[in-house]
């Protein structure tokens, strides 16, 4: 029943193979690099295979509907997606349509998308490419060395004690700020 | 306002069967398209009776019939099948021709159940029990390739996981 999109240079019923090219282009673009025992993932992808060390559930999503002229099942754009999950926060969406696309996603933007995806497969195709997955750290790193803290506290001209972010009085002393 | 939502919790085997019961052709993607010439036999049809699906009389009840109908000629499908181990669970929405009413159909160890209409966020919320619910990920990773260089791709990552998982196991194995 599973609608898969094929590239155009696949026919239909062939097993697709790997050869040594593929590797070759991967390594060029810098997402796999050679080693003396092969290829292996390249150091910004390795946290990926770590991280999906045991993958505990895969969600599979498919579509279809019926085209109007001959009444034969149509393909979706979007095909076949496979949702690997290890853990909560270790979820991928392998999106296997004329491309194939890897994408991390958290489970709040993957449950947000099955709702597009359940009530209106052709929408959710698009609505994937728009979901980016968060950024792990934030862009600006926060500086956390005791030199920047004391310089962003403020504290009571009174008692002098550490005074919370916005208080009007010192929660210590009671002296108005 | 709540609409009310009919359930109907059936065998696998009794799919085609319900088939039977509504006239006309099953399209390609009707749940209810059976292969083989299935017959209504009296353990069944006291079955679908107890399921709420036929009348005292074996009649079909008019909501069911409204629900086997749409099955039977849906226009479109979408579906999520979630494994965690050996256990698998299948939802499969059904729509009729015009976009609008929807009529899920539930595979699980417990057997089959139609759901007429579906709803969308309590199988959503559902799933959030499974999937967990975080706006939190821990990395990110977001790249595009064509089909074989998605293969090589996952193959490496695969191969290197397994090496890593070795290593655990077998300390003289090194990554």
């Amino acid at each position: 029943m599973a609608v898969v999109k094929r590239s155009a240079d696949i026919k239909e019923g062939e097993v697709p193979r790997i050869d040594g090219a593929n590797l070759t282009t991967l390594a060029d673009k810098g997402h796999i690099a050679p080693g003396n025992d092969g290829y292996s993932p390249d150091k910004k992808i390795e946290p990926l295979a770590s991280h999906f060390l045991k993958i505990d559930k895969i969600l599979t999503l498919k579509a279809g509907k019926l085209t109007k002229a001959n009444n034969e099942l149509d393909h979706i754009d979007g095909g076949s997606m496979y949702c690997l999950s290890a853990g909560v926060n270790d979820t991928m969406i392998i999106d296997t349509s004329d491309k194939v696309r890897f994408s991390t996603i958290s489970t709040a933007n993957l449950l947000a998308y099955l709702r597009v995806f359940l009530r209106s497969p052709e929408r959710a195709e698009k609505l994937l490419k728009v979901i980016k997955p968060k950024p792990v750290l934030p862009e600006k790193e926060v500086d956390f060395s005791e030199e920047s803290v004391k310089k962003k506290t403020k504290f009571c001209s009174e008692c002098g004690q550490a005074l919370d972010a916005g208080a009007r009085f010192c929660a210590d002393c009671g002296s108005k700020i | 306002m709540d609409t009310k939502q009919n359930r109907y919790k059936i065998t696998q085997d009794a799919l085609g069967v319900l088939g039977t019961l509504v006239p006309g052709d099953k399209n390609v993607i009707s749940p209810l398209r059976s292969s083989d010439s299935p017959r209504m036999t009296a353990p069944r049809e006291s079955q679908l009776k107890k399921a709420g699906v036929l009348t005292g009389k074996g009649a079909l009840f008019p909501e069911a019939e409204a629900t086997l109908s749409l099955l039977a000629q849906p226009g479109a499908f979408a579906g999520i099948r979630i494994s965690m181990g050996a256990r698998i669970m299948e939802h499969t929405l059904f729509y009729g021709p015009k976009a609008g009413r929807g009529v899920v159909l539930s595979a699980t160890s417990d057997g089959l159940e139609i759901c007429d209409p579906v709803n969308v966020d309590e199988l959503v919320d559902w799933l959030g029990q499974f999937t967990g619910n975080s706006f939190f990920t821990h990395m990110t990773y977001l790249a595009e390739f064509d089909i074989l260089e998605g293969l090589a791709l996952a193959a490496v990552i695969d191969l290197h996981r397994r090496n890593v998982m070795r290593s655990y196991a077998d300390p003289s194995h090194t990554v």
